[in-house]
């Protein structure tokens, strides 16, 4: 389902959501030339007006959701997108074990002289 | 299929995959909350470059790479983007000498 980059963003928001206990949810980013990959007869005929756009597809296995990211809205969607991210990605805090130092319970005597 | 485990490396790899054949390569990115686990892939259908982590201290290095693909994949001109950013670096705490 082609949509905007707001309803997009909306529609990923509950993807995460219903997500949650089971499934997995799949983002793809691709280039697009707004041109299929193959050469037919009519790509040829037509001039090649080149638009570049990026293609953002998510899908949970079941449902499918897709938007056109242009170059004006780039700064705003990766905004709004690293939030979701940042929302719904919870992810484990990894724990570094600081060595600890043994310290002696017999500390080395030097240059005790005795009496 | 090539596994990474290092993000430096994938991002290097991942961004010489994608200025060899722009049109070509694509950037998937999954998420499984029951594991909590993220797997992130770069393909063009020939040359697969993948790495999984579960760690919230790589959602910077995460964000990163998905900048760097939003940017260039929408963008008309690749040049300004194929020129080396700098690595990511950690910080770290400074640690008082103990008098």
């Amino acid at each position: 389902m082609l949509l905007t980059n707001d309803q997009f963003l909306l529609y990923l928001k509950k993807l995460f959501e219903s997500n949650q206990k089971t499934g997995s949810v799949f983002v793809t980013l691709k280039r697009t030339n707004g041109q299929p990959p193959h050469k037919t007869n009519s790509t040829k005929k037509k001039k090649q007006t080149t638009n570049y756009r990026c293609l953002c597809r998510a899908t949970d296995g079941k449902k499918k959701i897709s938007t056109y990211i242009e170059h004006r809205n780039i700064v705003r969607f990766q905004i709004q997108y690293n939030t979701i991210l940042q929302t719904n990605l919870k992810l484990v805090k990894k724990i570094v074990k600081k060595k600890k130092t043994k310290k002696s319970k017999f500390p080395r005597k030097s240059n005790i002289q005795k009496k | 299929m090539v596994w990474y485990f290092d993000f430096e490396e994938f991002y290097v790899a991942a961004k010489k995959l994608f200025f060899s054949n722009p049109l070509k390569t694509r950037f998937l990115f999954k998420y499984r909350n029951c594991d909590g686990k993220v797997v992130l892939k770069v393909t063009d259908d020939q040359v697969c470059h993948k790495i999984a982590t579960k760690y919230s201290q790589d959602l910077k290095h995460i964000k990163r790479i998905n900048n760097l693909f939003i940017q260039s994949m929408a963008n008309k001109d690749l040049q300004t983007y194929q020129k080396e950013t700098p690595k990511l670096q950690n910080k770290k705490k400074k640690v008082r000498a103990k008098h």
